[in-house]
């Protein structure tokens, strides 16, 4: 299996604060991972890292093909092109209708409207979105806006999803129709990383769990 | 009510420009006009001892002999024995110059200079005092309507810079999102750019009516009477450039948001 992600003693962090030093790391295609670590341990900045949002202070990062040291505005836009996000608190547009925020990836990867619109429907459909599909975000409880930014992060097949503390925000069965979407975008050959602050429960399929403490990266068995 | 909100506005600061654009070529055709008309009505009155053809004088565009026939015969009138050839004989030369434009002050003092110089011309009689006055009049009125010009540019260009925020605040969040997915500028931006567009037209529609209506106001018609003068305004043109000028500040207006946007990212 080829790498997604090359870390290589990456130092990231803001200005005046190092948050994660000497991490050394790789994912292979189609792997599971779970983040883990306390709250400000650095679960985010690392995704943020992952999508391009911020720079590594030191070391080498490898995202695809794209040393995301020196890559540019235009291919980090690129390469997000392939990269689905999911956050806690979703991030879907407000005055977008639901079907228009799932159908964002497709608008952007210049899918047409027919085959998209299928995509959009049958996403909804395995979700249950489908008699929300004209009705705004604000409409929805979060665990139907959060069903909502997985189908969005995995409607244009990926190669890769960040999820940000995915199931923060939601009830134990939200979170375990969340989780099983993630388990289902896996199977489908995409890498899923996901921060969070505890490993879900009776997770049926095999994963990695990459332990943020003390600034420092943990593999853990 | 929010959609109306969203555009009025950036709809109101550009037809504040445009408007003022407007009343400044308006200001600046009929003072340019009427300038004209005062240039053709005023002259100089020189007197010369030798008959004068030309002065080769670049602001001069005619010399008139003044034709004293009708004042030596009302004069022989009233005179009994009045000589009216040999009157005619040691008589002067009177002229008018005629200019080219509405002389400035300067131009006048140069002018009379350059008279001087010439030895057969002995007396110049050039009206200053009037002249001045209403050069003056007129210099006043172009500055004013350059002032109005200028302090609603700035009032309007503070109204953008407010309605940028505006925008900053409702789109930053859509934008980003885009972002995050990979959208490029056109698909990103493309929102505030309809925006700019759609408030652009409605801008020049409004000013397209309201230079209309002035143009055929009683008003406007009645001081164009009272001076004398014709202005021929070309709404087609003026409104093409007014949708040009509409175009690009509110385009460059969209491109500031988004840029500030992605540095502020």
């Amino acid at each position: 299996m080829s790498k997604v992600i090359t870390a290589k003693n990456l130092k990231l962090g803001y200005k005046n604060e190092d948050i994660i030093i000497d991490a050394s790391f790789s994912i292979k295609t189609g792997e599971f991972i779970f983040l883990t670590g306390a709250s400000g341990s650095g679960k985010t900045t690392i995704l943020k890292h992952l999508y391009g949002e911020l720079k590594p202070k030191d070391g080498f990062l490898q995202i695809g093909n794209f040393d995301m040291n020196k890559i540019s505005h235009s291919k980090l836009l690129y390469l997000r092109r392939f990269i689905g996000i999911v956050f806690q608190d979703y991030k879907l547009i407000k005055d977008w209708t639901i079907e228009k925020n799932v159908k964002l990836p497709l608008i952007i990867a210049g899918i047409k409207e027919e085959k998209a619109q299928k995509k959009v429907d049958k996403l909804l459909a395995k979700v249950k979105l489908t008699h929300k599909a004209e009705n705004y975000p604000y409409e929805l409880s979060g665990g139907e806006q959060q069903r909502a930014a997985v189908i969005r992060a995995i409607i244009n097949e990926p190669v890769m999803i960040l999820a940000d503390e995915p199931t923060g925000n939601l009830d134990d069965f939200s979170a375990k129709v969340v989780m099983d979407l993630f388990t289902f975008a896996n199977q489908l050959g995409i890498t899923v990383v996901i921060a969070t602050h505890h490993l879900p429960k009776d997770f049926s399929i095999p994963y990695r769990n990459i332990h943020i403490e003390g600034k420092k990266l943990y593999e853990l068995s | 009510m929010n959609y109306l909100k969203n555009h009025l506005s950036l709809i109101l600061a550009l037809v504040s420009i445009l408007f003022s654009i407007e009343v400044y070529f308006i200001f600046n055709k009929i003072v340019t006009n009427y300038s004209q008309k005062i240039a053709n009505n005023y002259n100089i009155i020189i007197v010369s001892n030798k008959p004068i053809k030309n002065l080769n004088l670049k602001t001069i565009s005619q010399i008139d002999p003044i034709n004293i026939e009708s004042s030596l015969q009302n004069l022989k009138q009233n005179l009994q024995g009045f000589d009216i050839k040999k009157l005619k004989s040691e008589l002067p030369y009177f002229y008018k110059l005629h200019f080219s434009k509405f002389p400035t002050p300067n131009e006048i003092e140069e002018l009379t200079m350059q008279l001087k110089k010439i030895p057969s011309i002995k007396k110049i009689e050039t009206f200053r005092a009037n002249q001045n006055r209403i050069y003056n009049l007129l210099i006043l009125t172009k500055t004013i309507s350059i002032i109005f010009m200028a302090i609603i540019l700035f009032i309007s260009f503070l109204l953008i810079l407010k309605q940028m925020e505006v925008w900053k605040l409702e789109h930053n969040e859509r934008m980003y999102i885009m972002d995050l997915f990979g959208a490029p500028f056109l698909l990103k931006s493309g929102v505030l750019l309809r925006l700019a567009i759609i408030d652009s037209i409605i801008s020049v529609i409004i000013i397209g009516i309201v230079i209309t209506f002035i143009l055929n106001s009683n008003l406007y018609q009645n001081i164009l009477n009272q001076l004398g003068i014709t202005i021929n305004v070309n709404i087609l043109i003026d409104l093409s450039l007014f949708f040009s000028i509409s175009i690009i500040v509110s385009i460059i207006s969209t491109i500031i948001v988004i840029f500030s946007k992605k540095s502020k990212n």
